[in-house]
């Protein structure tokens, strides 16, 4: 567990990982959440009922063989629901494990916003991954999150 | 010792001491006690009980409900009061129900609950507070998790004080009229009064005393 956990912003806050880390988002314990397709939204971290979280950590690592970008927010209530960045666009190179800690991320509280498109969003944590002309599967991904009861 | 009011915000501490009078709103009327024996009931392993495995479950569901149920730790009997504060110690959030069908924190539209986050702005849990009467006035819990993902246990913790109490039945028998006889009916109105909880009646004829709720309400 960080030590900013039991400190300053995030005092008091409960710790945990992705929520999202089953076979195609199931909800199970904390895992390893793989990205499914180019420009498809992968779902991390589901939010609690009536909670907010602030990301803490993300780990990368992408093993296609190709730089790619990834996107990481929250999604919009359109009807088709579109990305809605929270964090800025993150490189994974090929074959190098990344990540970024708390001293790194930016202090975004994701929270629900139930009002309609365009001005709501679903609060969770997704993501998404790009590289022109490359199905972008594969990309593993693990965060750390600090939930707001 | 200094005696605490009864929700007090600090540490939790005895609302009445040893030979200390309590008037207690319970079964729709105010009864009157002494307080023959109090003790701490101190945050431990046996306080301490998991709904999942209560309710004979494997998991509380993803974002699902344990049905409200009695917790047999916190029956008490006859005679016995406890004074308690609770906290879960999973990432679950607990109803309170006082007889299994009267909200405990509720108001009209709302049922408060207790979560992992309550001790946090509220570190001594004065918020938690709540009282178990007799025998047959037990608490029932429901648990809520709001998580998406089902656990495998659902914990609370629960700590306080435990009283034994002696009911106060005043000696009436000096009430009489003015023909030196027993004055039945001002010592009907008088017991009705007591039942009531009439300030003035209850200063004249129990003295002292604190003033509580019992059974949710």
């Amino acid at each position: 567990m960080s030590y900013l956990i039991t400190q300053g912003r995030y005092a008091g806050l409960i710790a945990k990982s992705n929520n999202r880390s089953g076979a195609a988002g199931a909800a199970v314990g904390p895992g390893i959440v793989t990205t499914t397709a180019a420009l498809a939204t992968d779902i991390i971290h589901l939010i609690p009922v009536g909670r907010s979280f602030y990301v803490t950590k993300i780990v990368w690592y992408q093993v296609t063989g190709v730089n790619m970008t990834m996107v990481f927010g929250t999604l919009s209530n359109a009807g088709v629901p579109a990305m809605v960045q929270m964090f800025p666009t993150l490189q994974a190179l090929s074959g190098i494990p990344g990540g970024l800690g708390e001293d790194d991320l930016v202090g975004v509280e994701f929270m629900l916003n139930s009002q309609a498109t365009p001005l709501g969003w679903d609060g969770s944590l997704w993501v998404e991954s790009y590289a022109a002309g490359v199905i972008t599967a594969g990309v593993e991904i693990s965060v750390e999150v600090a939930e707001k009861p | 010792m200094e005696v605490a009011n009864i929700y007090d915000n600090g540490p939790i501490s005895l609302i009445a001491r040893i030979k200390d009078n309590l008037s207690i709103y319970t079964a729709k009327k105010w009864a009157h006690y002494q307080v023959a024996y109090a003790e701490p009931w101190p945050r431990s392993s046996p306080l301490r009980v998991d709904l999942v495995a209560l309710a004979g479950a494997t998991t509380i569901a993803a974002n699902g409900v344990i049905a409200k149920r009695l917790v047999p730790i916190l029956q008490a009997t006859d005679g016995e009061m406890l004074q308690i504060r609770f906290e879960p110690l999973d990432d679950v959030e607990g109803v309170v129900y006082e007889q299994s069908g009267t909200g405990k924190f509720n108001s009209r539209n709302a049922h408060a609950r207790v979560n992992m986050g309550t001790c946090i702005r509220d570190p001594y849990l004065a918020t938690t507070t709540l009282f178990v009467m007799g025998y047959n006035r037990d608490l029932n819990l429901e648990v809520q998790n709001p998580n998406p993902v089902a656990l495998n246990q659902a914990r609370f913790q629960f700590f306080g004080f435990r009283y034994v109490l002696d009911a106060i039945s005043p000696d009436l028998s000096s009430v009489i009229d003015q023909r030196g006889q027993q004055d039945k009916a001002k010592q009907e109105e008088i017991t009705r009064q007591l039942a009531a909880g009439d300030k003035a009646t209850v200063a004249q004829h129990i003295g002292p005393t604190t003033w509580l709720p019992a059974e949710g309400r």
